[in-house]
């Protein structure tokens, strides 16, 4: 795995690798290290951090312990923002090979819907979305693709209308290949690499705007979220601060993570290239 | 008679560019029979890739008729074109960019055997190996990625890649002009060797008169989309009519300075 040695060189590949492992393994043994309902009331409400064994970072107004909230967030947060981010690119690289190799008509109208949607601002495109059909995990997976889709269809485009002059497509073509195979199976998986250097991007924007979708009471109410417990502490952020800074520590945390570990990506791959 | 197993007639194609057309294909005449190989000569820009890829139909020709087996070729659609492929095969100029970067060798050949349904899916793998022996490479090579093994090994993966589907016809777009020389008398040698025994016709596209000479047994002059001579090898060599051949003899000086010679 060359590539992944080369990653590892990188300082933004290791910063990134080690923040989002770290969130990984937490949000997935949050059950483990948090059995039982994290929504659950454990102790007195309103306890400082620091200064009681059960509830580590403290309790908020009604009891529950803030760490537990906090790593079973991760799970949400990560979630949200890998399903999101894989949906917008499966949608996008797919509308956009199918325009950049149909050409014509099919081009037009697909590029027109694309357009269309990019006009709307992506968060106000998912809040309306969500109030709409109502707050679930899935609905606020669906909605952030949603606004998310454009970018991978575009690029997925461009590089679709370069690769599909080149000689091997036309090989493809004179052995008799089916066009929706040649699309699919030759060129698809030629146009992917700069289209999935979006997917930190897109990842990260996923869990801002799933946080600010809960924030604004708009998330999914019987999971833990980030942004949810913000929005909780933010009725008390004069006598209890840290309700609202510890989920917006995670928060930064995960989105800095998730952005380090995309260029370091980036960088691996483009020195493999250039050498 | 026999009936051409290729008749080409009135093969025209224009092409736009920034508001002016260029004529690329005018009015274009062949024939080529069952088990020859004519050769298409011409400078770059005379249009002989264009009418090679135009009787591949991956460029549509604005008029004309191609007749394949005494079948129209250009009425052919969707189905009935992809299956008419198997019979009407060709091999590209550049053999590291006639494969996809994925692909393996294996995968390579295999998928014309796939998509034509030539051998049950279980036989495949036996049939990959007989035909990678058969244009002189091993078979273990099949495993490899087909941007991983040399020039000439990758062109012979694609000659059979091409005779997977037991064509009647092959059309070699520059086939050997990025080999080097010594590979490239071998894989000239491979070609001559398929059409003894599969009686497979050959549409060779080339400048160089030299390979010419060796392979083909009539050769088209092609100069600004245009038929200009037609001759048997030796003759054009020998003696160029149009100054086009001329041309492309002087352009190759030991033909020039003794033609008799064997090249």
């Amino acid at each position: 795995m060359p590539v992944l040695r080369r990653f590892l060189g990188t300082a933004e590949g290791i910063a990134g690798g080690a923040i989002l492992l770290a969130i990984a393994i937490t949000a997935v043994l949050a059950s483990v290290l948090f059995p039982g309902d994290p929504l659950a009331i454990v102790a007195e409400p309103m306890l400082q951090p620091f200064q009681h064994q059960d509830a580590i970072l403290g309790t908020d107004r009604l009891g529950r312990d803030v760490l537990a909230e906090l790593v079973h967030g991760a799970r949400t947060s990560l979630l949200v923002g890998l399903a999101a981010a894989f949906a917008a690119i499966a949608v996008g690289a797919t509308v956009g090979t199918i325009a950049g190799f149909a050409g014509g008509l099919v081009d037009e109208a697909l590029m027109r819907v694309t357009e269309a949607f990019q006009t709307v601002p992506g968060f106000l495109l998912a809040l309306a979305l969500v109030s709409v059909v109502g707050p679930s995990l899935p609905v606020v997976v669906t909605a952030i693709a949603a606004s998310a889709w454009t970018q991978p269809a575009r690029i997925a485009r461009a590089e679709v209308l370069s690769i599909r002059e080149r000689d091997y497509v036309a090989s493809a073509r004179a052995i008799g290949m089916h066009p929706a195979e040649i699309a699919f199976r030759e060129v698809l998986p030629n146009a992917l690499p700069p289209v999935l250097t979006l997917a930190s991007v897109i990842v990260a924007n996923a869990i801002l705007i799933e946080a600010a979708l809960s924030f604004l009471g708009l998330g999914d109410p019987n999971i833990v979220t980030w942004g949810g417990m913000i929005a909780e502490g933010r009725v008390v952020l004069r006598g209890a601060p840290y309700l609202s800074i510890f989920p917006g520590l995670a928060l930064v945390a995960t989105v800095l993570g998730v952005y380090l570990t995309g260029e370091g990506v980036v960088e691996a791959l483009a020195s493999g290239r250039s050498r | 008679m026999t009936q051409p197993l290729l008749e080409v007639r009135g093969l025209g194609k224009r092409f736009r560019r920034a508001g002016s057309t260029v004529t690329a294909l005018d009015g274009i005449n062949l024939q080529l029979y069952p088990g020859e190989t004519l050769a298409l000569v011409g400078g770059s820009g005379s249009g002989k890739s264009t009418l090679a890829r135009t009787i591949l139909r991956l460029i549509e020709p604005d008029a004309g008729e191609i007749r394949f087996e005494g079948e129209d070729l250009l009425a052919k659609r969707g189905r009935d074109l992809r299956a008419m492929r198997s019979r009407l095969q060709m091999v590209f100029q550049d053999p590291h960019a006639a494969f996809n970067p994925r692909a393996t060798v294996a995968r390579a050949i295999e998928d014309p055997l796939r998509i034509h349904d030539v051998v049950p899916a279980r036989d495949r793998p036996r049939r990959i190996a007989e035909l990678l022996e058969r244009v002189g490479l091993s078979s273990e090579l099949a495993t490899r990625n087909v941007h991983d093994i040399s020039g000439g090994q990758r062109q012979r993966v694609a000659i059979a890649r091409a005779i997977a589907t037991h064509p009647r016809l092959i059309v070699l777009d520059e086939a050997v002009s990025a080999l080097d020389v010594s590979v490239r008398a071998k894989v000239l040698d491979l070609l001559v060797t398929l059409q003894e025994q599969e009686g497979i016709a050959y549409l060779f596209v080339s400048h160089d008169l030299g390979v010419v000479k060796k392979i083909a047994d009539r050769v088209a002059v092609l100069d600004h989309g245009r038929i200009v001579e037609s001759a048997t090898a030796d003759d054009l060599i020998r003696n160029p009519q149009s100054d086009a051949a001329k041309a492309l003899v002087a352009a190759t000086p030991r033909l020039k300075y003794s033609p008799e010679r064997e090249v």
